[in-house]
């Protein structure tokens, strides 16, 4: 009964709901055309591979600044156009931080006239936004699917959780403060019976089944695309590698979490 | 007809754009409320009587029982969506809502309001301090030109310097420094 | 920023408590004691089995489900509003008929026979496709009287995407016209606020 219109009627794909298609591919051009200036004119000192060697986020190979803000910016990119929730990149986000700290002294020294002082602190700025538009993004996505999250996480072991100990943490309070409120207006005052949070009825859950531009980085083959028409069989489909599709998020959730393919 | 007043709650968002607040309507959410009470109070009744081996009662209790989840329903959606917008108007304006946008809510969203600020900067305190409230397009310059829309007196920048932010005067300033003060509206950006 | 823009209906949604408030015409099949009070044209303490009300659709559903009630197609998802919809769908006022065009008919469908409720599905499935391609042109337009014209045959959620791409296409223009420098904004509610405030501070 609560089947979203825009789906029911997309088995035409050139016809999906458009913003949908313009939405990905605005954002990702405005913002890899930032981190393509960026590495441009990065000035050489700022993010110099060498101060960074071996960060310890991997065994087999050392991973460097460039590579570190590499891999982050997808992280990023996916995260924002994904309309679930991603596991959250721990040690990419401590990493950067670090160097923001590092980039700020080294910013903060430099005389104000000197012309490298504004190349740095624009560098710097960029890191920054990148950072907090992640956080921001997970942020909001927490406190819409609130319920549906924290019950996600508390399925999942220790090793393998999507949230960091602070978002956990904000997502609990976030869910009491607002139950507090709704049981203090209304729930408390209702009928006995009616007075409980349904969460079977009432958690929201982000749209799976929206529609993604994706770009594959290796070669998948036999992914399976449900059509929302009974009538039709589902599709089967191989992507070559570096090749761009447009596909519901739901049929490609796993291959992005584990990076076969990033959104774009 | 049932669910009536409810629906009122729902017309009262649905007119205005969702960023902006109506005032908090407690009259009528007390008027749901009671429609709610007499709904059950006869709804009781009648699954008494039906007890008494007389089943036709059933349609009404189920009627009324509709009538009563639909109540439910447009009342916690009025709240919850309330609770979305007043979110929103937090990030917009800073944790601090000026006089007459704070008089839309009613006390619990004020309480609520304040625990979502208090939680929030338990969040970002973890961050080393990073403050997620700002940096809300990606940077392409350092300064930004901007002119002043009020008379704001004298803002200090972070390396000592004052500046005297007067009405219709124009500044270049660091961008990360004027950024809160643009969103709300005291400072206007003037691309080029 | 805003989430992932697509729509799916949730319990809070105000587009969906919407569209579920507007009215179908239902006969009654199972007398429903003392609440004659829901029928105006009847003095009887009951509904009364054979009367012909309109409720609002999400009561019907419960109804409906219980066999209390048959719903019937309102005059907006009619056979005949169907025909026209089948043989001229773009120049149908949808925003008219029932705001929530295709919301609320997917949920009248969901009330009414297999065959029917099909049908009714099919064509608002088709009238969608054959109009989003009105929506993209409308949102491209320059504004004119007679793209505003257009704009008010629109249903809520034509409206929505049509003003949602409109400012996507603002974006891709902007940036393909090589700008480098984005305006930054004050916040849509402040500037609102502002605007609210403002003529009054002049007047005093």
């Amino acid at each position: 009964m609560f089947t979203s219109i825009y789906i029911i009627t997309t088995p035409d794909i050139e016809l999906i709901n458009l913003s949908q298609l313009l939405h990905p591919q605005i954002s990702v051009c405005c913002h890899l055309n930032i981190f393509k200036m960026s590495s441009m004119d990065t000035p050489s000192n700022t993010l110099q591979d060498s101060d960074l060697h071996d960060l310890g986020l991997s065994d087999d190979e050392p991973e460097t600044a460039t590579s570190v803000l590499n891999k982050f910016q997808t992280a990023w990119i996916n995260e924002k156009l994904s309309p679930e929730i991603l596991s959250y990149q721990g040690d990419y986000v401590e990493c950067l931080m670090e160097q923001i700290k590092h980039m700020d002294n080294n910013v903060r020294k430099l005389d104000k006239r000197d012309l490298r002082s504004g190349l740095h602190a624009l560098e710097l700025s960029r890191i920054k936004y990148m950072l907090t538009d992640y956080l921001r993004v997970r942020l909001e996505k927490i406190e819409k699917y609130t319920y549906t999250i924290l019950e996600a996480e508390s399925s999942r072991s220790g090793d393998n959780l999507f949230l960091s100990e602070g978002e956990f943490q904000f997502a609990k309070d976030f869910f009491g403060n607002t139950q507090t409120a709704l049981q203090t207006i209304a729930l408390r005052h209702f009928p006995r019976p009616l007075a409980s949070f349904d969460p079977a009825k009432m958690s929201v859950q982000p749209p799976m089944n929206s529609y993604v531009f994706v770009k594959a980085k290796k070669e998948v083959s036999g992914l399976i695309v449900p059509t929302h028409d009974p009538e039709e069989q589902d599709e089967e489909l191989d992507l070559e590698e570096n090749s761009q599709h447009i596909l519901p998020y739901s049929s490609v959730a796993a291959l992005v979490k584990d990076g076969t393919i990033m959104l774009i | 007809m049932f669910g009536v007043k409810a629906f009122e709650l729902i017309r009262d968002l649905t007119l205005t754009g969702p960023e902006a607040l109506p005032l908090y309507n407690s009259e009528t959410v007390r008027q749901v409320l009671e429609e709610m009470r007499v709904l059950y109070e006869r709804n009781q009744r009648d699954v008494n009587n039906s007890v008494n081996e007389d089943s036709s009662y059933l349609g009404t209790v189920h009627l009324r029982h509709a009538a009563l989840e639909r109540n439910k329903r447009c009342l916690l959606a009025y709240l919850v969506n309330r609770l979305q917008r007043i979110r929103d108007l937090r990030w917009d304006f800073g944790s601090v809502l000026p006089g007459d946008v704070a008089g839309s809510l009613c006390e619990q969203e004020v309480q609520w309001l304040q625990n979502y600020n208090r939680h929030l900067a338990t969040y970002m305190r973890g961050l080393d301090g990073l403050d997620l409230t700002q940096e809300h397009c990606p940077p392409k310059s350092l300064c930004l030109e901007v002119r002043c829309l009020q008379d704001y007196g004298l803002f200090e920048l972070e390396d000592g310097e004052q500046v005297l932010l007067k009405k219709d005067s124009i500044h270049l300033l660091p961008r990360s420094e004027c950024l809160m003060l643009i969103r709300q509206g005291v400072l206007e950006h003037i691309p080029h | 920023m805003k989430l992932n823009p697509s729509y799916e209906p949730n319990y809070f949604s105000l587009e969906d408590i919407c569209a579920t408030n507007s009215a179908v015409p239902c006969r009654v099949e199972m007398m429903i004691p003392n609440l004659g009070e829901m029928d105006r044209g009847s003095h009887s303490e009951h509904l009364e089995t054979g009367r012909r009300l309109e409720l609002p659709l999400w009561m019907a559903f419960n109804l409906v489900k219980r066999h209390l009630v048959k719903a019937d197609c309102s005059k907006a998802y009619s056979q005949s509003a169907r025909e026209i919809l089948k043989a001229e769908p773009a120049v149908v006022d949808l925003m008219k008929q029932e705001p929530f065009y295709y919301e609320s008919g997917v949920h009248v469908a969901s009330l009414l026979e297999p065959e029917e409720a099909n049908d009714l599905r099919k064509v608002l499935q088709n009238t969608f496709q054959t109009r989003s391609k009105d929506v993209i042109s409308l949102s491209q337009a320059e504004l004119s009287k007679e793209v505003i014209v257009r704009e008010q045959l629109l249903s809520k959620e034509e409206k929505t995407l049509m003003l949602e791409s409109r400012v996507k296409w603002a974006e891709v223009e902007h940036w393909l016209s090589g700008k480098l420098t984005s305006r930054e904004l004050a916040a849509v509610s402040v500037s609102n606020y502002l605007k609210r405030k403002r003529p009054r501070d002049d007047a005093e």
